[in-house]
């Protein structure tokens, strides 16, 4: 691993992301970044017991607290923090592109494609994707260390074994969809080839401590954990339907792993023109001659990387939940590096650079929903807390979106960002409901929600948007003077 | 995976062709929504996502009868 590549890949990785430092929280961050200050160094309860939301992720936690000790609610350093792991995770990728014998312009392609591709927002803009972040560091860092114990003697292979022990076991307890470590290595075995008991052995252990790592989490939530289906309340990782598993394995995993374009904004021309010549590269990758075992070792690394999150995958055309491929396109960026590999003369260059450009262009495309839903997301939390004056006693907001352009806007965490705004917990009862707001009570402050522009304003029932308590009163009076 | 081994070149060949027959044409589709945006004819294509799931299906299949080609050949 020389500097100079370490120091291109860094820095190619702040240009594309630079913009994303002076975004704003969005959703779920507001809530972690509530939890993470109330945590106060108090971690062995993240150990011995479950979290209410069904994940069991003490090492994540940690680290958002971690970050929060300074950082403190600063956007700009949160996504620093978030954009360093991201950069640490790329010079990863290289380096493992490297171990596996690709050329070093191949592994610099893996890598460049790693940092800049299409679906990364999810995982290193948006503050909840830290557990994705974190967890594919470690699983890097362990299929490294184990690749290093193999190709080293017995004595000190032994150490580097134990290391990548450590770094499976610091994955899983970041984020279950790391409990894939094990089967990545056999993965690994089975493409290199050669057999050997030593290598069984380490295996073995490998799995042992991932079975009772399960065992543990089983017993803490009485079950599998994670998300539940609303109206069964079964988990929803064991309500996976044959169609659904197909489409998610077979078809729309690989689809946005190609073209990661978000939708639900019109692209521009330098995308769509640079659409045309990525797909006739990737025309032209395709009948490249590849080794049948390294790419089997692509695709089976993506294939077996999103069984944890399979249930969630079916992501549509504004590549919502995007995070959860963050992981398994480190599979993808491989599987294409391979094919780089196997390109001759002068296409040798020409192909990466417009797969390269291609990504970074939709990159920038998928920033601007992003930076569209946080001016928006502080816009309705700035609202919000100007709205929240001394005799205040309840918020309503009306009809606030969960998702806004695919990005994540306020499923949760409306009351954590007008605490955030006001820097206090003060207002007893701050409420997101759907439909118009009907329940008038003095001393309320009722915000709209304007779908068609995107703001909190006035609606057709004549509701304003900061209404004082005294203000409301009168409206009140004048809407039953008019009903009259 | 696709198992050619049991197949023999002109089968590969013509399996190959269709794939890229198939790439071809939903690249063409995902190119057009994005030069000239929402399609209405010859197709509609708001978001083209069927399009993009094909195109992504060939390439996979692709790449696999690709990489098995040489073991054909030996044989």
């Amino acid at each position: 691993m020389d500097l100079v590549t370490a120091i291109g890949l860094m820095a190619l990785t702040i240009v594309a992301f630079w913009r994303t430092t002076h975004l704003y929280f969005l959703s779920d961050d507001f809530v972690l970044l509530k939890y993470a200050r109330s945590l106060h160094g108090a971690f062995w309860p993240l150990f011995t017991a479950g979290g209410g939301d069904g994940f069991f992720r003490p090492i994540g936690y940690i680290s958002l607290v971690f970050t929060s000790a300074w950082a403190g609610a600063n956007p700009v350093l949160w996504h620093s923090a978030a954009l360093a792991l991201h950069i640490t995770n790329t010079v990863l990728v290289y380096m493992l592109a490297a171990m596996l014998g690709r050329s070093r312009l191949a592994a610099i392609f893996a890598a460049v494609l790693f940092a800049i591709h299409g679906t990364r927002p999810e995982a290193a803009v948006w503050i909840a994707g830290r557990f994705d972040l974190l967890s594919t560091f470690f699983v890097l860092c362990g299929l490294l260390l184990f690749i290093r114990s193999q190709n080293e003697l017995p004595s000190v292979g032994y150490v580097y074994g134990f290391a990548s022990l450590a770094c499976m076991i610091l994955a899983i307890l970041t984020k279950e969809s790391a409990y894939v470590f094990p089967f990545l290595l056999v993965l690994l075995l089975v493409s290199d080839g050669h057999w050997s008991w030593r290598r069984l052995t380490g295996l073995i252990s490998f799995h042992l401590v991932a079975a009772a790592l399960f065992a543990y989490r089983w017993i803490l939530f009485g079950g599998i954990g994670g998300y539940r289906d609303v109206q069964t309340g079964e988990p929803q990782a064991l309500t996976l339907g044959v169609v659904h598993t197909i489409k998610a394995l077979v078809l729309r995993t690989w689809a946005v792993l190609l073209f990661p374009i978000n939708w639900s904004r019109e692209p521009n021309k330098v995308l769509a023109v640079l659409v045309v010549a990525y797909v006739i590269s990737v025309v032209c990758l395709a009948v490249v001659r590849m080794d049948r075992a390294e790419l089997l070792f692509a695709l089976g690394f993506v294939l077996v990387s999103i069984l944890p999150p399979l249930h969630l995958l079916l992501i549509g055309s504004d590549l919502g939940k995007s995070r959860l491929l963050y992981l398994p396109s480190v599979g993808f960026c491989l599987m294409l590096s391979l094919a780089i590999d196997g390109l001759r003369g002068r296409v040798r260059y020409v192909i990466p650079a417009l797969i390269l450009a291609f990504h970074f262009a939709a990159l920038q495309h998928n920033l601007n929903s992003w930076e569209y839903a946080s001016e928006k997301a502080k816009a309705v939390s700035a609202a919000a807390g100007k709205c929240a004056g001394p005799g205040t006693q309840r918020i309503v907001v009306s009809g606030l979106p969960g998702v806004l352009q695919g990005v994540p806007f306020f499923v949760n965490g409306f009351r954590e960002a007008v605490e955030l705004q006001q820097r206090s917990p003060g207002i007893p009862i701050v409420e997101a409901i759907r439909g118009s707001p009907s329940d008038w009570r003095a001393g309320s402050c009722v915000l709209v929600w304007d779908e068609a522009k995107d703001k909190l304003s006035s609606d057709k029932a004549g509701v304003y948007m900061g209404l004082r308590p005294a203000e409301i009163d009168g409206r009140q009076t004048l809407r039953a003077k008019t009903r009259k | 995976m696709v198992d050619t081994s049991g197949l023999c070149k002109a089968h590969v060949r013509i399996v190959r062709c269709a794939l890229l027959t198939i790439m071809t044409v939903s690249g063409a589709v995902i190119g057009l929504r994005a030069l000239l945006g929402p399609l209405t004819f010859p197709m509609k294509a708001t978001n083209p996502v069927n399009p993009e799931d094909c195109f992504a299906l060939a390439l996979v299949l692709t790449m696999l009868v690709k990489a098995d080609a040489p073991s054909i050949t030996n044989s």
